[in-house]
């Protein structure tokens, strides 16, 4: 059993969260905050990571809401998996996140505990990434927006006693959009490697999760890869110093699937994009 | 705002019934749902979100209780598998003979009580995302798979 003599804390605006982060940094105390607790309370029964106070996020409105419109949604950090993707009118980023855990835990895992966990695979983080998301995080007291690429580096970077409040991601239909997700074992389990690629006539993106020993991402010209003699190599030349050896896979192995991923990219994007159209010349 | 400190009552309402429990902020779902209610239906597997053993419901959801604390629940209606007694699925779960050591059936039924109310006309790949929550370590799953379609079928000509 849990052992951990925690307080628990639910504020249920944005004012109350502000405060009672204020009121226990002043008495010192230690505070996790708590979405969906699935890593947590775990963490706790194991006696890691232990605290004075937890702080539930769910009595607040906005972390707990989709808001879409025709070309986005801003997801509350504090929304679970399985409700993003019943919200999210997009098969690649739904296929992206229903391969996190299982259906289940996803009833309870959320979009912000999944990115901001201890955990290093983080693979919401994947399509954000792809779609250039952007985040609005509170920090002293106010609501502040980035975009992803500019917060996220291995994780997100977030200053202290700073929290994520919601994801804006775009929904509209790329060109190309994939996710492929490979384990050693059974479905339900880490990633060796997670890929994700979105593509448009202007952008080519890749992001990679269980791959190396956190969540890495690329993004180039789609011109440059039409360009390139050698567009395997091209698309694979970000990430093959990054591929991590553990008890799951080799480096090797990791590279291996990369190749055959990135293979099929090309050769769906012969057919879709007419990538071996050059100019003066269709072959 | 909501504050909870040391030892604290609480009510849960539980299949219907309201319950007041004494319990610490940090106490699991499962925990309080055996120790404290006597409802010892949801099993203490892996405590890990793994097995599945531990399922119950939350307003109809399925969740893993070994990874919910107690105290987040109270506005929310608990069902755990005492509460799914003579339902089409536990009795499809009998007569298919969808157990062996019986450990898990707990969790198997409470899920798919929970999928065929969600959506009694799921296709095979719907019920295998669903049911890939959890584990028979008995490995008996064909018994486990024919009670599903089974009680789906009675749900549907229904």
């Amino acid at each position: 059993m849990n052992s951990n003599p925690f307080t628990y804390y639910k504020p249920e605006s944005k004012e109350e969260l502000v405060h009672l982060i204020d009121e226990l940094g002043n008495l010192k105390k230690t505070y996790a905050l708590y979405a969906g607790g699935t890593e947590l309370v775990t963490m706790f029964r194991q006696g890691k990571g232990l605290v004075d106070a937890i702080i539930d996020l769910k009595g607040i409105n906005e972390l707990t809401q989709v808001v879409k419109s025709e070309k986005s949604v801003i997801i509350g950090a504090a929304v679970p998996l399985n409700q993003v993707i019943e919200s999210v009118n997009n098969s690649a980023i739904q296929e992206a996140l229903r391969a996190i855990a299982d259906h289940t835990v996803r009833n309870k895992l959320t979009i912000g505990g999944n990115i901001c966990g201890r955990l290093p695979y983080r693979e919401a983080i994947l399509p954000m990434l792809c779609r250039h998301a952007e985040v609005t995080v509170l920090e002293k007291g106010e609501l502040v927006s980035y975009p992803i690429d500019k917060i996220f580096d291995k994780r997100l970077k977030l200053s202290p006693n700073a929290v994520l409040w919601t994801i804006k991601i775009g929904t509209q239909e790329m060109d190309f959009e994939k996710s492929q997700r490979y384990s050693a074992t059974t479905e339900i389990d880490y990633p060796i490697t997670h890929q994700y690629v979105a593509i448009n006539e202007e952008k080519v993106m890749i992001a990679l999760s269980g791959y190396s020993s956190f969540p890495i991402s690329s993004s180039f010209d789609y011109e440059m890869l039409k360009a390139s003699d050698d567009r395997l190599a091209f698309l694979m030349a970000p990430f093959v110093e990054h591929a991590k050896s553990d008890d799951r896979s080799s480096a090797e192995y990791r590279l291996a699937l990369l190749k055959v991923c990135m293979e099929d990219v090309l050769e769906e994007l012969s057919d879709k994009m007419r990538l071996n159209d050059r100019e003066g010349q269709n072959d | 705002m909501i504050k909870y400190q040391g030892l604290i009552e609480i009510d849960l309402m539980v299949n219907g019934n309201l319950e007041r429990v004494s319990l610490y902020p940090h106490e699991t779902l499962l925990n309080v749902l055996r120790e404290k209610i006597g409802l010892t239906g949801s099993k203490k597997g892996c405590e890990n979100g793994d097995c599945g053993a531990c399922t119950v419901l939350l307003d109809g959801l399925p969740i893993k209780s070994c990874m919910v604390l107690a105290v987040e629940v109270g506005q929310k209606a608990i069902t755990t598998i005492e509460g799914l007694d003579d339902t089409v699925i536990q009795n499809t779960f009998i007569e298919e003979t969808g157990f062996q050591c019986g450990f898990c059936t707990a969790g198997f039924i409470v899920n798919s009580f929970a999928l065929l109310s969600s959506n009694p006309e799921a296709d095979e790949a719907e019920k295998r995302t669903w049911l890939k929550s959890n584990l028979c370590r008995c490995t008996g799953y064909e018994g486990i798979i024919n009670a599903v379609n089974k009680a789906q079928e009675k749900i549907v000509q229904k």
